[in-house]
């Protein structure tokens, strides 16, 4: 008797798996993976079908010029509109404004720059906001827009 | 609207990516290598006195691997797109070739428990009726020879299965020590010897796994535990422990000596914030403790009763659970609360409690491989009974 058949059973089972994965990866693979490089390249087509939600500075300066002159006289030159606003889809359309711009005045938006971090440049303005603030009267600091009391955020030097 | 908007300011080391999953991660698989190597030691390496333990480390081993991606799935997201790695495997990503070796030794370690089991699975199709009968008919796959030849070849299958298996085993996890150790980034990972600590420190946390499932085991099932088998793996655990913790003491030692210019900032973290979690829990509560405990095990073995040897080597392999998890806790977040321009720190990292990531979610992936072996053992029992040896697993 053949005391082995059990084992036999094993390696069927193995080569029907195996064979499973190999017939299972042929149809899993997207159609176009590896055509141009180790992605999808059906993938960039899919991004282009994709609206576009940002509209760039100059998108925003063709109504804005007031602003964008100010930006661009001071440090926050380099600084993207729409980094601190909302996406340009948001606000308007290349035709008409759909809805107002949001305005965030909060702190926290100024800190995620300028929070003192070791980490970043020294050439970089940063700040301990308890140091910063231990000058104002304290109702005052502890309001959410307390920097736009002596900064102006387009143009950020002292009011 | 900021996320989605902001500029890329430099730098932007601001949180903590890898979270509490990532702790995890590395703990279950080194208690998944650890398990086995323990199952080696008696199957491949003729540990007798292990014999008790022979089947238990097998099983708590596979339990373990089952739920070992889990965390990788909840820090990630989208688990649909899982196998992606894996089917389209690149020889760059060392994250594909986990998916391989994961899947090699799931299949070997599966095998090897089954033939080990093949004869109880057999017997157990014999004495039942209904859809337990179906089930391991089929699990039996059909073959109910248990002649004494028929165990004689599982016998030396599973020799040949437990010989492959401590690679693989040591591939798994050796592997994550690897990934930390190439992130060249990254002053407190990148080092050769990561793997090297990742799987010493695995064996150690196995060995402790065992001593604690055995021993629990036992008394659930009013079953004698064995002094030979807890004396011996306290014996190996004691070994591993000293090896994993010179070995992480020499890597400490290294980087304070070569004061390079990465000790600015790793030896500030080691005083200040991983001064709780390294030095007063990982080295004196998790290292030294155990350290001393297992001495007395193992030097003073004439002294020690029964009991009071279980009981010291159980506290020790506690603590010493406590010491890799503080080890893999230590190096995760460890490696990412400075900033990677070595300036200065980040804010501490808290884990959540309720999130995907939270620590709830953390200790229900621990608990679910001791559900799986509970209800393993309730079909197939994990320890030795007198009355029913078993044929192909005596080596």
């Amino acid at each position: 008797m053949d005391h082995t058949k059990h084992l036999w059973r094993v390696v069927l089972i193995l080569v029907l798996a195996g064979a499973g994965a190999i017939i299972g990866r042929h149809f899993l693979i997207p159609k176009s993976f590896g055509e141009q490089g180790f992605y999808r390249y059906d993938s960039l087509g899919d991004y282009m079908t994709q609206p576009v939600r940002h509209g760039g500075d100059a998108a925003c300066a063709a109504c804005h010029k007031d602003r964008a002159d100010a930006k661009a006289g001071g440090k926050h030159a380099t600084v993207s509109c729409e980094s601190c606003h909302a996406p340009m889809a948001s606000h308007a359309t290349t035709e008409a404004k759909t809805a107002d711009m949001p305005k965030n005045r909060d702190m926290t938006l100024c800190l995620w720059c300028h929070q003192k971090l070791r980490a970043r440049p020294e050439t970089m303005p940063q700040i301990e906001i308890s140091e910063h603030l231990a000058a104002l009267d304290p109702e005052d600091a502890k309001k959410a827009d307390v920097c736009f009391n002596c900064h102006d955020v387009h143009n950020p030097s002292m009011k | 609207m900021l996320q989605e908007s902001l500029n890329f300011v430099f730098p932007n080391d601001f949180h903590i990516m890898w979270s509490l999953m990532i702790v995890i991660y590395p703990y279950v698989t080194g208690i998944v290598a650890g398990a086995f190597i323990v199952s080696s030691l008696y199957h491949v390496f003729g540990r007798d006195e292990l014999k008790p333990v022979g089947r238990l480390s097998m099983v708590a081993s596979l339990a373990f691997l089952l739920i070992a991606t889990t965390p990788l799935l909840l820090h990630l997201g989208h688990p649909e797109r899982a196998l992606n790695i894996v089917i389209t495997p690149h020889f760059t990503s060392a994250m594909a070739a986990f998916g391989m070796i994961y899947t090699c030794y799931l299949t070997l370690l599966t095998l090897e428990i089954w033939l080990v089991y093949r004869k109880d699975i057999i017997m157990v199709a014999a004495r039942s009726r209904g859809i337990k009968r179906v089930i391991f008919s089929v699990l039996s796959l059909g073959v109910y020879d248990i002649s004494e030849e028929s165990l004689r070849i599982d016998h030396r299958a599973i020799i040949v299965l437990a010989s492959l298996g401590i690679p693989a085993a040591c591939i798994l996890h050796g592997y994550v020590g690897f990934m930390f150790g190439s992130v060249k980034a990254n002053a407190w990972w990148s080092t050769p010897l990561m793997p090297i600590i990742f799987l010493f420190s695995a064996v150690t946390s196995g060995i402790a796994m065992i001593i604690i499932l055995y021993q629990s085991l036992m008394r659930l099932s009013g079953q004698k535990i064995i002094g030979e088998c807890v004396q011996s793996l306290s014996r190996w655990l004691w070994l591993f422990t000293i090896m994993t913790v010179t070995l992480e003491m020499l890597e400490i030692i290294s980087l304070a000596y070569k004061k390079g210019e990465e000790w600015l900032v790793i030896g500030p973290l080691l005083g200040t914030k991983l001064a709780f979690p390294f030095i007063a829990v990982q080295v004196v509560f998790g290292s030294l403790i155990p350290i001393v405990l297992l001495a007395i095990v193992v030097l003073m073995k004439p002294f020690l009763t029964n009991p009071l040897r279980n009981t010291i080597a159980f506290v020790a392999s506690l603590i010493l659970l406590i010491q890799v998890f503080a080890m893999r806790w230590n190096v995760v977040i460890g490696g990412q609360i400075f900033s990677k321009s070595m300036r200065g720190f980040r804010d501490p990292y808290v884990p959540e409690l309720f999130g995907r990531e939270g620590a709830l979610a953390a200790i229900a992936i621990f608990i679910t491989p001791f559900v799986l072996l509970a209800i393993f053992n309730k079909f197939l029992p994990m320890y030795e009974t007198s009355d029913e040896p078993s044929g192909g697993e005596s080596a």
